[in-house]
């Protein structure tokens, strides 16, 4: 039993994010799995059906792989900001207390918050993925292609939902001891959104397509992605738009991003299990008494009424 | 007797702050003993030290023969413990909580279910077992943690306030099933509470504890006769410090005009 102490914190994680439907519980597995069988094999088909059309337009055109990039980008950092939100709204010390009485490792704590996570994480990506899927099939790719892209998507989104995962842990930790932790939690799980929802504006309006377009700017912009492990596999998802069926086109410099992704899963995983000694613990952190000094400094000489809400608002942590 | 607790110099800090200073204490096997002690005095602190919640500064400890530092897996295996202010999981039921609970200690399956099914009954709170824990009132939440303390049956309970929040009749039920556990089961019972006469009806031993440091230990008899008090409560403040009768209002007596 104690090979298995993950697989009791994942269930009952599980249980606890389906405490609504406790009556449907047992067919909710099944169920999912329905309904995401008809999303994929009729509804995402139907759907991307509609507006085919553009799509393979601008599948075929220079922006398409900053554009992939980006929208594995915003994935990774949906799955990655979710994870670490979901956590951070419920920052408690004395469940953490409740846990650590118990004979139980840190890894194996972290691993069943992980996969306690997974199975409505998993509904996500397989929306996701189908979408995509349904989307590049017209184009006449073949199983192994289709296999790849849906892979790709599978790690993409793993290793956001686990470095969130890690971080969150980390966090609540550190939180879960100031005075106010559980307030900074929920407006830390806002704040760190903020990015994201910026970029999501520069989608919309058009801005980020228009930069991609200009050779002038494009060059910056694809240098960026480059560098984010989201976007390794998009250069694979447009070789595969624009040679469907043939395997053999995906080039060396594509498959060694590939092979990079899959390594930077691998080293999350192993980093993750190493550093969350430092969360699951109640042990006094010194983060806002050092780190934070150099700011109280800053905020204990505001006179005026603004310095005082600002110091009352600051001082706790 | 066979001692089951004992720690060394067992000292915890916090910056400056000595939560835990230098504690020698024995307990013995089958006995109930009871840590007094002002709040912050450092009583959860020490009973998170001794079930390897957090590391000592300085010091160690062992449990059943378990040394804190070293075995602190093998430390949790064999305690229980009741914390100050748990936080439950609110969106599991009392069955799935002690479930879980006892499933992190290792109960096999069929043995969990049935022992859940029997604390809920003895806390009375069977025809509840499928309610959201966010239902119940702090009584009964106290009851349920009591019996995941309890669930995984372990020789060794470490029960912080255990009868706080809780109404008359359940408060009595709670003190007959420690001293049953302590004279049937042979468990050793370690409480921490501020209700001196709970302490003295429940405790073969007490000790008292005062910023970090152990101030007396002895049977509530033995207390009272270091310090010449008549009772457990005078000996208490006699060790603690108390508030002159003259310095309680003394703090509206400093020219403030009234009404």
């Amino acid at each position: 039993m104690s090979g298995h102490k993950w697989f009791v914190i994942a269930r009952n994680e599980y249980r606890i994010s389906t405490s609504k439907m406790r009556a449907m519980r047992p067919y909710f597995p099944y169920l999912a799995l329905a309904l995401l069988a008809v999303y994929v094999a009729f509804i995402a088909p139907m759907v991307v059906g509609i507006f085919m059309d553009d799509f393979l337009a601008f599948i075929i055109s220079v922006a398409a792989i900053p554009m992939v990039q980006i929208i594995l980008f915003m994935f990774f950092f949906f799955f990655l900001l979710t994870s670490i939100g979901d956590t951070l709204r419920e920052v408690r010390t004395e469940r953490l207390e409740a846990i650590l009485a118990a004979p139980i490792r840190p890894s194996d704590m972290l691993l069943g918050e992980f996969l306690g996570k997974m199975p409505f994480y998993a509904i996500a990506i397989t929306v996701i993925a189908g979408s995509f899927v349904a989307l590049l099939n017209p184009l006449g790719l073949d199983m192994i292609q289709n296999a790849m892209i849906i892979v790709i998507f599978i790690i993409t989104s793993l290793s956001a939902v686990w470095i969130g995962t890690v971080i969150a842990s980390i966090l609540r930790t550190r939180l879960a001891k100031a005075v106010h932790g559980r307030d900074v939690g929920r407006a830390l799980s806002v704040v760190i959104a903020l990015p994201g929802i910026a970029m999501i504006y520069a989608i919309i309006s058009g801005d980020l397509q228009d930069e991609l377009v200009d050779p002038a700017t494009s060059g910056t912009v694809r240098a960026v992605l480059n560098l984010l492990p989201s976007s390794w596999g998009a250069e694979i998802f447009s070789a595969f738009a624009h040679n469907p069926g043939n395997i053999g086109v995906v080039g060396l410099e594509a498959m060694t991003r590939f092979g990079g992704l899959l390594a930077f899963f691998l080293a999350a995983l192993l980093l993750g299990t190493k550093a969350v000694n430092r969360a699951y613990s109640l042990e006094p952190t010194d983060i806002w008494n050092t780190s934070w000094n150099g700011a109280h400094l800053i905020w204990r000489n505001i006179s005026g009424k603004w310095g005082y809400i600002i110091r009352i608002t600051c001082h706790p942590l | 007797m066979k001692i089951v607790i004992q720690t060394e110099k067992l000292s915890k800090c916090y910056g400056n702050i000595k939560a835990v200073d230098e504690l020698d204490l024995k307990v013995f096997e089958g006995e109930t003993f009871g840590m007094l002690g002002p709040n912050g005095a450092g009583k959860t602190t020490a009973i998170r030290l001794l079930n390897c919640i957090i590391k000592p500064t300085s010091g160690t400890a062992t449990v059943k023969g378990h040394d804190i530092l070293r075995e602190g897996e093998g430390v949790k295996r064999i305690t229980g413990l009741l914390a100050e202010s748990p936080s439950m999981y609110e969106k599991l039921s009392a069955y799935e909580f002690l479930e879980f609970v006892g499933a992190l200690y290792g109960v096999p399956g069929d043995v969990l279910r049935q022992r859940a099914d029997d604390l809920l009954k003895l806390f009375g709170l069977h025809e509840r077992r499928d309610y959201l824990l966010e239902g119940y009132s702090r009584g009964m939440r106290q009851k349920v943690l009591i019996a995941a303390a309890l669930v995984h049956d372990p020789p060794i309970l470490f029960l912080d306030e255990p009868t706080s929040n809780l109404d008359p009749s359940a408060a009595r039920m709670v003190k007959d099933l420690i001293e049953q556990l302590t004279k049937r089961a042979d468990k050793t019972i370690f409480i921490c509470s501020h209700i001196l006469p709970i302490m003295e009806e429940m405790c073969d031993r007490i000790g008292i504890i005062n910023r970090g440091k152990l101030v007396a230990l002895g049977t509530v008899d033995e207390i009272i006769a270091q310090t010449g008090a008549d009772d457990l409560e005078g000996a208490y403040i006699a060790m603690t410090g108390g508030v002159e009768e003259k310095d309680l209002l003394a703090w509206r007596e400093q020219g403030i005009v009234g009404p």
